[in-house]
Formats: C-alpha cells, structure tokens, sequence
C-alpha cells in the first residue's frame, strides 16, 4: 500500500540567501569544529542551507561501509516519505550525477525533468554537494527547496564548503574508536596537522616491521610525491613521476607489492636508484577500496638483513589504515585550509560591509588578494554598462609598473568570466592562448591567474583579479571561497557607489543652488537663507539680473527629498535662468517652466514657486504665483502685512494650465518676504498658524537689517519645530 | 525616517475609507501610494480618505494626494479628503489643487463624504 502523501507543488519564492550571514555561520561552523564539538557542528552544518539560502531541507548521506545502500547520518526538516526513500533513491539526476563527478550540482527547477522523483515529494528546485570519505564513494549533502529556485554562484560553493566541513567532521566522529581493540592510525589529536598525522603512521608502520628507514608517498596524478620520511639521505628526489623506472613507480603503477633482499638486478624497473646502503627493502601500494592513494616503503640497512613474506604480510595488512590515515590527513588539511580562508573572508565581510567609503573598500579588497590569495599582482575593476568599458578602481603589484597593465592583465580573462559566472583559473599564463600577446605576463613573470566577475541582481558590475608568478600558483581552496568574496565586494561597492552618488549630487545640487554671487539690487537691502534640513535640499532660490536692469526673484520648493528632486531643481534652476533672460512677463514664464515640469519630469512630480519681476527704479513688482504660499509684503506706512498670491496651480500638474500675473508697487520702507512652507510650518504653533506667526515677526523686526530678519526667523524656526526639520528658504527685500 | 502615519482602510457600502493617522509627509508616502495603487486594481474608482486625525501635511502629503488625483481622473473616479484640518485645508488651497476638477472633493466627515457619493450615483 502506499502511504506516501503527495505533497502539492507549491508555487512561492525562495528568500535569496544573504552571503554576508553566510559566513558568519560558517565561522561559527568552524569554530565548533576546532573546539571538537563536533555533534553540534554536524547539527549546525545541515541546518546553515535552511537559515541562510531559503532552502526547505536537507540531508546527509554517507556509503555504507557494507552495503550498497546509502546511509542517512542525519537530516533538517526532511519530509517523513523523503527520509525512508532517500538511501534507495536511483536515477535522481542529481545525487547519482554529483557522486559519479564527485562535483556540486545545482538543479533550478526539477520539472525540466519530468521524471525527476524529487517531484513526488512536492519539491521543485536542490542543490547537492560531494562529501569526501577517504577515496571511496563520497557521501553526498543535499538540500531541497520547494520553490524554483535560480542559486547563485556562491550559495552553490557554500554547499560545497559545507560538504567538505562535514566530511572533515564525520571522520572525525569516525575515527575514534568504539569497538576497535588498536587506536586507528591516522586519529587526529587536537593539536596535530597534516604533516604530524601521517608521521605518526609511519613510525607506526616503520616499528612493526623494524625498519630503519622509509617514506609514504602519496600519489598525485602522475606524481608520487613523498609526505613522510625517516632516514632518507637528502638527496632522495621528493617527488617522482609514475613513468620514472623507480621501485616505488613500478608498485604504483602495477598495483603489486615488491620486496627486494640484496641488490638484484631486475628488468621491472630500472635501479636508476643508486642506494647501496639500503640491504632489504619492501613498497607495498595504498589503496582504498577503489583507488589506489600512495605508497608505502621500508628498508632496512642492516647487513645480512633479510625481509620476509612475514613483513609483507604485515605491511599488507596495515596497508589499508596507512591509505585511511594519509587520506584522513588531506581532507583534515583541506578543511584546515577552508577554515582558514573562511575565517579572512569573515574577516573582510565584516570590514567590507562596515564602511560606504569606496576607497576603504576597494583597498580592503585588493588587500585580501594580496594576502590571503598570495597575489602578486592584483586589481579590482569596474564596469560601467552605460559605455560598456571596463575600468580600473585599484590595482596592486608587488613588483611594480604602469597603471594600465591591470587592465592588459584582465582584458583577456573578461569574457569567459562574464560567461562562466565562476572564478576564470589559468594555472599557467604561458600556456594559455589568451595571454599569448600580453606583454605585461612576461615583463612581470607572471604565471597563474583567476578572475572573478562581480554582480548584482544577476548585472556584471566589476572584476577582481589575481596573478601570481608561480604556476598552479592558487590554492584550490581559496579559489574556491572568491565567489563568496565576489558576492561581498559587488553589494558593498553598489553601496558605496550609490551613496556617493547621492552625495555627489547633493554637493552639486548644493553648489549650483547657491546663487553665485550674493545679489545686490540698487536701492534694496536683501536677505536670504538657505537652510536644506537634509543632505539633498528641496527647495531653491535665485535672484538673476535681467538685461533691462530689472531683477527676477524666484523661490521655489521641490517636492521629494530625495536624488530625483535634486536632480528637477537642478533643471528647474537652468531653465529659470535661461527663461528668464527672454521672458519678460512673470506669468509667461511661469507657464513655460509649468510646461517644462510636465515634460521633463514624473507624473507626479511637482514643483511650487514664485516668480516675481522687480524693477528698483520705479519700485514696481509684477509676480506669480504656482501652488506656493503666498508672498508678504509689510508696508510700512500702516504696519500691516499683506498677502500676496496668484493662486495659481503647482507647477506640473496640467501642461496648458494658464497663469496670471499681478502688481504691486513698493514704497520706502516696505518688505517684501517671499519663503517655502517649511518656515510657516515650523512657526506654526496650536494657536496661531504659522503665516501668521510670520507676519508679527516681520513687523516685530521690520526695523532690522534684513540679513539679521532672515537669521532670526530662521532660528526661531529651528528652535521651535518639534518634528523632523523641512527645507527653509527664505528672501526679504526691504525697500530703502 | 521614522515613519510615523498609520492607515486604515476599511470598506463602508462598497467605498474604501482609508483612514490616515498621524501625517501624511514624504516617510508615509510609499504606503500611501501603494495602498491607492492596490485599492484601484480592485476596481474601486471612488475614495474617501479620512483626514480628521492627520495632524500634518507637507509636499510629500501632497504627492500623496496628486498621485491619487492622476490615478482617479484617468478612470473619472474621484477622491474625497473628508475633515481636513484647517491648516491642511490650506495648504491644499495655496497649492491650487482645489481649483483643478472634480477630481477633488472635500467634505466635513465621513459620513458626508459618502452621502455625496451615493447621491452622485
């Protein structure tokens, strides 16, 4: 019967994994592991994909040493029909691809594949990391999500990091021993490294046979390179090639044990190995149960000293927990390695996302490739899409040289890392096409290199690059971490970017707000405050001269408060000027600079101004007014104030809206006052609105020169606004 | 910024009230607009927003309510601010905004506010 509960497919969002949370996790992973918690740090591990990327749930498996099924070591939120049929699941797709390729694989949305039987369980996109166990069969760690999912570059890689933290964990918890009468080889203390661990399988192996000497070699490729050794003479090769002739080549080759007594000559190998003082000898290969991991040699040189097949048998049996031990060791040392890169990366993620300052960042960043990547040479660069070019931020080189050189150094790397998305490895300069003309590889003796590309919301924004003059010159591992870094770096220089931008904006906008010079009208005495309450102001005046010898005044208010209002006083501003020089009327100008709202901004996008022509010989004020409070005038004849307004419609709204103008005349002694709402506003109080408040003041300090009016009222403003300021502009023309 | 308004939407015979507490300034105004924005998809062409416990208003609040204007008269609805304060009143007047259509209406309350509207329909 089947019990298993179909689950519908939900339609939904993952939430996008945060890379700075991340690695934060992963630092406390580490230090779990470091400190031998290690139930907690497994616990840990598979609950990290569901706190950090979104994803719905996870699970650990690992091969069973005697049977062909998986075994679930343990799991987050695995739907209960998912867990009994996850170790016999066949034909996945993923787990099956991930093990046979022994790589991370990310599959977006599972119904691409119509068989997937993740389906089933009403799950639609995963991601799944190999966990290595010592050559064998990996493990594999899964993480399912019920959403489809686009994984980032870097969620993927942390996956694959978490992958390799647990392996180191499980053999870890595997190695000490519960039933076994002998302490396995290779059992880590916790003060060991690599290099400590396979000496100490050595010895172990050198004593129950009664060697005098020996090495591990552990096989790389088509290399053997030697990891242990005692009582080598130094001029034994550390490392040799498969193809050499040696003993040691021959048993890695064959896969067959050898044990020579006395010096024999014998065709299978070439005794290009002159070592006299060795009387008997014996290499036995390593192997875990698939592969074939290194080598094993004793010798003794005592003379007359004979191995027999005792020792062989020995040797054969320990064999395999001397390969256990020397596998143990590399991945102890990877993940060793991992957490050390994790922990820098930690590091720069905090000093990174602590700071908007573009200059501190970018250093931060080339910085971290010197350092924890062993640069020699290294740059960031931006890209900027509206001109499509690539271009220099900061640039390192220990050795010196031109500016331009970065660029030459990255210029071939670029395309394949926007396409890959991943970090672009050239292991050796010298061989890759690209590089053939650079001329900076070989002045520089420069040998390997990565690219990253840098992006946001899925936009390339940037590059970091990395070259070193030795070939392979990178660790696996923190090229593997540089798409962590990547991510970073791209947000935390959007940031800083934006934020400059904004404050660029705000210091032009500023600059081009102030009139130029402070005007002076013959026969006025003026004021005038500019008191924007944030970073970017939103309101605007200008006094301009016009041919005739009149004087346009203008003040305006800009809605919004943020780069897009800046942006439309910058323009209001140019316009005004510009108009104003041809167009005469108030009125008429008013209407163009409506018209010019409309077109050139949002909908919804408004501006309130007045615009008043003054002629100081005969005292005239012709003015008009759009959607702005109305101007005062303070006559001094009967110490009253007047209003004065057009009503007429905010700029912006209606593009053939008509406005009219009106007159005033100006005697001696007459202020006029023409201010944005953020003064009344902050004048206001419950009993009196602010007009009002506004015009007392004004007749109240009629007397004064205007520039201390203006000081006062803008203090009086300040002091008594009991909400977050707004903008005050303020103009007081007195008539002497 | 602190945003300080809260809103209130609640449907009365059909016609969203979207009750505004506190100011209607620049911080309030994405969820000002987006509440319009959703009410309009749902098919309502009419509204009534309750000013009688908005404090304050500034360019921002205007924003607010030329956005809801735009949006109305395109559908040839209409957007009630009933009890405006006196100040807010004003501000409204000096900007020119009461002068430009139908578009705009005010009312004392509520409850007058819908009156209208039922009498208009």
């Amino acid at each position: 019967m089947d019990k298993r509960q179909h689950t519908k497919v939900t339609e939904g969002k993952r939430t996008p994994g945060s890379v700075l949370e991340a690695i934060g996790h992963l630092h406390r992973l580490s230090s779990l592991i470091a400190s031998d918690q290690l139930d907690e740090a497994l616990s840990a591990a598979v609950e990290i994909p569901v706190q950090c990327l979104g994803i719905c749930a996870t699970a650990l498996l690992m091969p069973s040493r005697n049977s062909d099924r998986r075994r679930l070591v343990t799991s987050r939120n695995l739907p209960s029909d998912l867990r009994t049929d996850i170790v016999t699941l066949r034909d996945d797709g993923l787990i099956g691809w991930v093990l046979k390729n022994n790589a991370p694989r990310a599959i977006d949305d599972l119904t691409t594949d119509g068989s997937s039987p993740y389906l089933r369980y009403g799950l639609r996109s995963a991601v799944c990391a190999p966990v290595e166990c010592g050559g064998e069969t990996p493990g594999a760690m899964l993480c399912v999500s019920r959403y489809p999912t686009a994984f980032a570059v870097w969620e993927v890689e942390l996956v694959a990091l978490l992958a390799n933290q647990v392996s180191a964990i499980v053999r870890r918890q595997e190695s000490t021993p519960a039933s076994d009468a002998l302490p396995s080889p290779g059992a880590p203390e916790k003060s060991d490294d690599a290099d400590d661990i396979v000496s100490r399988v050595l010895e172990e192996a050198l004593a129950a046979v009664k060697a005098d000497g020996g090495s591990i070699m552990a096989k790389r490729g088509n290399h053997l390179r030697i990891i242990a050794s005692r009582g080598l003479r130094d001029d034994v090769p550390q490392s040799a090639n498969l193809s050499d002739g040696t003993i040691a080549a021959w048993v890695a080759t064959n896969g067959k044990p050898l044990m020579l007594n006395g010096r024999v000559q014998d065709d299978r190998f070439s005794s290009a190995e002159e070592r006299p003082e060795i009387v008997s000898a014996i290499s036995v290969p390593l192997r875990n149960s698939r592969n074939l991991v290194g080598v094993l040699n004793v010798h003794s040189t005592r003379p007359w000293h004979t191995y027999t097949n005792r020792e062989l048998g020995i040797l054969g049996r320990i064999a395999g927990r001397v390969a256990l031990g020397i596998e143990y060791a590399r991945l102890f040392e990877q993940s060793r390695l991992q957490m050390r890169h994790l922990r820098s990366l930690y590091r720069v993620a905090r000093a990174i996302t602590s700071t908007l300052d573009l200059g501190d960042i970018t250093e931060m960043i080339t910085q971290y490739l010197r350092e924890h990547m062993s640069a020699d040479v290294c740059a960031l660069l931006m890209y900027d899409r509206a001109y499509d070019v690539v271009r220099l931020a900061r640039g390192h080189s220990s050795l010196g040289g031109p500016d331009d050189q970065y660029l030459q150094l990255t210029r071939p790397a670029v395309s394949a890392a926007r396409r890959s998305k991943r970090p672009v490895e050239y292991h050796d300069l010298l061989q890759s096409p690209e590089y053939a003309g650079v001329e900076a590889v070989r002045r520089l003796g420069l040998r390997s290199g990565v690219v990253a590309a840098l992006s946001v919301r899925g936009n390339i924004t940037g590059f970091v690059a990395a070259f070193r003059r030795k070939p392979h010159g990178f660790e696996r591992q923190a090229v593997k971490v540089l798409p962590g870094l990547a991510e970073l770096a791209a947000i935390a220089l959007e940031n800083a970017r934006l934020y400059q931008r904004q404050a660029d904006i705000a210091h032009m906008t500023r600059k081009s707000l102030m009139p130029l010079s402070p005007q002076e009208i013959p026969g006025f005495d003026i004021g005038c405050k500019y008191a924007p309450a944030y970073q970017v102001g939103g309101d605007f005046y200008d006094i301009v001269r016009l041919p005739d010898g009149k004087f346009g005044i203008a003040i305006a208010d800009v809605a919004g408060k943020d780069t897009k209002a800046a942006a439309h006083i910058g323009m209001c501003r140019h316009s005004l000027r510009a108009v104003a020089d041809e167009i005469r009327s108030p009125a008429a100008l008013i209407q163009k600079m409506n018209r010019l709202v409309c077109e050139q901004t949002e909908p919804d996008s408004f501006i309130s101004m007045i615009y008043a022509v003054l002629d100081p010989t005969s005292r005239r004020l012709a003015y008009c007014s759009a959607g702005h409070e109305p101007a005062l005038v303070y006559r001094h004849r009967s110490r009253r104030v007047d209003e004065r307004s057009t009503h007429g419609l905010l700029l912006g709204i209606l593009p053939r809206e008509t406005y009219r103008e009106r007159r005033a005349s100006i005697q001696v002694g007459d202020i006029i006052a023409l201010y944005t709402d953020g003064l009344v506003d902050a004048l206001a109080t419950r009993e009196m609105p602010g007009v009002e408040r506004l015009k007392s003041l004004l007749i109240e300090y009629h007397a004064l020169p205007m520039q201390q009016i203006a000081d006062l009222l803008h203090d009086q403003a300040s002091a008594q606004s009991d909400r977050s300021p707004d903008d005050i502009a303020l103009i007081l023309l007195k008539a002497l | 910024m602190e945003v300080v308004v809260t809103l209130n939407t609640r449907l009365v015979d059909g016609t969203p009230v979207i009750d505004v507490d506190g100011e209607l300034d620049h911080a309030g105004l994405p969820e000002f607009r987006s509440e319009v924005s959703n009410l309009i998809e749902q098919g309502h062409r009419n509204l009534v927003v309750d000013m009688s416990d908005t404090h304050f208003m500034d360019s921002g609040g205007l924003s607010g309510i030329v956005y809801v204007m735009k949006r109305l008269a395109v559908l040839k609805g209409g957007v009630t601010l009933a009890g405006c304060s006196e100040r807010i009143f004003r501000k409204l007047e000096v900007s020119g905004l009461t002068q430009v259509s139908d578009t705009l209406r005010f009312a004392p309350s509520v409850e007058q506010a819908l009156r209208e509207l039922r009498k208009a329909s």
